[in-house]
């Protein structure tokens, strides 16, 4: 048997991860000196409440271990590994994956980089259980992999271009911050990489923004397609998005989510986003 | 040949290990490179410490143990790349010094080669000008210094000279690094640590050649760029003199000059700095520079296009330079710049091409004859408010060749609607309604509302006839004649009128116009 292995960053739904029996390596939140694990040690809403007051805070990728045992469970049993991480460009987690597979000196492990996070990240993890679903052996699934990527596109907004500035992970910012006006870009994923996509002024036109991007890359599929919300401390708002949009779109499938905490960190309170999966043909 | 045993590897690790917790701050100042999140230190010292106490947990018996411990301490304690990378190494370095219970210093330097050979292999794509490029530097020096006949020690002095030359060189290497102005962390962090097991060869302290540390800057744009030094002739001493001196700025220096005190300071008002002075005695001399024109200078390169907008306020001349604006010329309704303004200021800009906001109906056409008078190509947007061309400069993409950034300038603009709330100069009829001298008018377009009692009001009724949509932003720039508090009460108002829309207030400054307000 194939087991997929995924870090915390996939915002998948739980749901899901429990059905797919995905065994997931949390990332680390780091406060201070002290570390917690995302979606472990630490939940979305307490979370957000520590977003908002504790300034000291940033993410840590799993340390070796934390791989090595996750991996070592799964051999032990006999079955195969396919280790799919969020983007290498944007976090260490996808090369220390790779560590640990060359420490453990396995054929059995593969990893891949998803070279996109969030939602992003979690439907090309989904794209790769469905090949498995469908009887694909891990070779082909493997050789298939590149095609995959860019079948799914993620674009998000951000509320606060503070938090993403302190992360130091979206070069691009770093013109913006000096802006003494308030705007609200609008990003999207270019070589593993989010990037600025659209600079918008004023909350309600970004997310209209972020509804007409959507409708526009969807136009040609009618319903061969799925789709992914996400947000953090946005819920009135990303209902409303997806109301809007799923009273004209007929997705296969759609789930919502809120952000896990190692993103949460760089992308800060109000952030919401939408991932597109075009399904093949 | 003196042979090294475990309890030089041991001294040695042990000293490295404190060194870079005693410059750990050092190392995080410099962080800019993959993330500047400002924590290379602490996690290379995180990863360090793991190696120390796994060299704790055993009773090494020999050279071998020793290496073992490190390399599995670290492989597990691992944080941070730069921390990823030194495990790296100590794995490497296993490899040679497994299974020995002494070593030459030859092996010793082998070692290291063989440790940066594996760091370099375990990145995916390797980085010059960072840790690698100085941890293989440093290797490479060494075992060539052995293998000439140099003692460890001379052998290894000269490494760790060629280290920092190599350190030094980083932001040649790196760009990124230039620009903040910094060498490589990592590469400091690297340096740190074999400077401090040099004193296990030693046995003694060595002064080391001082790494100049400057904390990392991230952008160019400086927050008090006005460098002030005056000469005053006052009565007050120092103390005095800066009593209840509370101006924002920093690197304030005083000092006696005979008979006169001389007072320096950066500040982004010098202004008011001057104006504090003089009420506490005369001013002999004052001399102003704008370090940031120094700043700007160093990165003055040709641009492909360059912009000029005609603007009055001083809210409105900060927006507009923060939004990207090349050049600003004084001007607008009831004082139009002249042909040769707008002219001049084309001529000022660094640019090949450029593209002109006139921001006002009556100074189109003047902008529009520029286009003859000079070699540039000039476009001019024929944009009639400045909140249009704010919005077009901070939204559009300036990397566009021109000509589709005008069709996207185009596009913003005819999704902006612009009212100015003024005074009526004189009495007149307008739609049936009757304005006085003196009434409170808001345009928009050719509809005018007035009010006999505020600019808010008449603000508020001309926006009461037009269609807001859900979600639509406001912009309110007030003008020199409001003050704040009256600008946000105005600000809260129409947050109740309006709660799902998006509002936002600037200071404009500009005269005669007491508001300026955009829908977009």
């Amino acid at each position: 048997m194939i087991k997929i292995v995924v870090d915390s960053s996939c915002d998948l739904p739980d749901e899901y991860i429990k059905e797919k029996d995905i065994k997931v390596i949390p990332l680390y939140l780091k406060v201070g000196d002290k570390f917690y694990k995302d979606g472990v040690d630490i939940k979305s809403d307490e979370f957000v409440e520590l977003l908002k007051k504790e300034k000291n805070l940033s993410t840590s990728q799993p340390p070796l271990p934390d791989f090595i045992n996750t991996y070592k469970g799964i051999l032990e049993k006999g079955d195969d590994i396919l280790s799919i991480h969020i983007t290498g460009k944007g976090s260490g987690t996808f090369n220390s994956a790779k560590m640990a597979k060359e420490e453990m000196n396995t054929d059995k492990i593969d990893v891949l980089d998803s070279e996109n996070i969030s939602i992003g990240y979690g439907f090309i993890v989904k794209n790769v259980i469905d090949l498995i679903e469908k009887g694909l052996t891990k070779k082909d699934v493997i050789s298939k992999f590149k095609s995959l990527l860019s079948r799914v596109h993620l674009v998000f907004t951000l509320n606060t271009l503070q938090y993403v500035y302190k992360g130091g992970r979206v070069n691009d910012v770093k013109g913006l911050i000096l802006n003494v006006l308030d705007i609200k870009p609008i990003l999207h994923m270019k070589d593993g990489l989010p990037r600025i996509y659209k600079i918008i002024r004023g909350r309600g036109n970004s997310i209209r923004e972020l509804s007409r991007i959507v409708n526009e890359k969807i136009k040609d599929v009618k319903e061969n397609f799925e789709l992914a919300f996400i947000h953090l401390d946005a819920k009135k708002e990303i209902d409303e998005l997806k109301d809007n949009l799923l009273s004209k779109l007929q997705p296969k499938y759609h789930f919502t989510k809120t952000v896990g905490s190692a993103l949460g960190v760089h992308a800060g309170p109000g952030a919401l986003g939408v991932a597109i999966n075009f399904l093949e043909e | 040949m003196d042979l090294l045993d475990k309890d030089f590897l041991i001294n040695f690790f042990y000293l490295s290990y404190k060194e870079v917790e005693r410059r750990k701050e050092d190392i995080n100042k410099l962080n800019v490179f993959p993330v500047p999140d400002g924590d290379t230190g602490t996690n290379m010292l995180m990863t360090l410490q793991s190696s120390w106490e796994e060299i704790n947990k055993i009773e090494p018996k020999n050279v071998s143990d020793v290496s073992e411990a490190i390399a599995r301490g670290s492989l597990m304690g691992a944080r941070g790349n730069s921390g990823v990378i030194m495990s790296q190494i100590f794995k490497g370095m296993n490899i040679v010094l497994k299974d020995k219970e002494s070593i030459t210093p030859k092996q010793f330097s082998l070692s290291l080669i063989e440790g940066v050979s594996k760091a370099y292999k375990a990145v995916i794509k390797p980085v010059e000008g960072t840790i690698l490029t100085v941890s293989r530097s440093f290797a490479k020096s060494f075992y060539e210094e052995i293998k000439n006949g140099k003692n460890l020690e001379e052998a290894y002095f000269n490494a760790l000279k060629d280290a920092r030359e190599t350190l030094k060189k980083t932001p040649e290497m790196l760009s990124i690094l230039k620009e903040a102005g910094v060498v490589d962390a990592g590469g400091l962090g690297f340096l740190v640590f074999m400077e401090g097991g040099f004193k296990a060869i030693t046995k003694r302290e060595v002064e080391m050649e001082k790494i100049e540390v400057q904390e990392a800057k991230l952008y160019q744009k400086l927050t008090y760029p006005y460098d002030v030094v005056l000469l005053i002739k006052t009565d007050l001493d120092e103390k005095n003199l800066i009593k209840d001196f509370n101006l924002n700025g920093d690197s304030l220096i005083i000092g006696k000059e005979e008979n006169l005190i001389k007072v320096h300071y950066h500040t982004d008002n010098f202004l008011k700095l001057i104006d504090y002075f003089l009420e506490k005695g005369s001013l002999v001399k004052v001399n102003v520079e704008n370090m940031q024109y120094e700043v700007d200078q160093l990165s003055l390169k040709e641009k492909e296009v360059g912009f000029i907008s005609v603007s009055r306020g001083d809210g409105f001349k900060e927006i507009l330079k923060n939004a990207g604006v090349d050049e600003i010329v004084d001007g607008g309704q009831t004082f139009n710049p002249s042909t040769k303004d707008i002219l001049d200021a084309i001529e000022r800009v660094n640019a090949k091409n450029v593209i002109i906001f006139p921001n006002n109906s009556n100074v189109i056409f003047s902008a529009i004859q520029t286009k003859e008078l000079t070699n540039k190509r000039v476009e001019v947007i024929p944009t009639k408010s400045i909140p249009e061309c704010i919005s077009s400069l901070t939204m559009i993409d300036k990397n566009l060749p021109i000509d589709d950034m005008i069709k996207e300038i185009e596009n913003i603009i005819k999704n902006i609607r612009t009212i100015e709330v003024t005074k009526s100069i004189r009495d007149t009829k307008f739609n049936g309604a009757t304005i006085k001298k003196g009434d409170f008018i808001a345009i928009y377009n050719d509809r005018i509302f007035n009010s006999k009692d505020s600019p808010e009001d008449a603000a508020i009724i001309n926006l009461k006839n037009l269609k807001i949509e859900d979600g639509t932003l406001i912009t309110i720039y007030y003008g020199e004649e409001i003050d704040e508090k009256r600008a946000s009460s105005f600000k809260e108002k129409l947050e109740k009128i309006y709660p799902n829309c998006d509002i936002e207030i600037y200071f404009g400054g500009q005269p005669l116009y007491y508001y300026i307000i955009s829908l977009e």
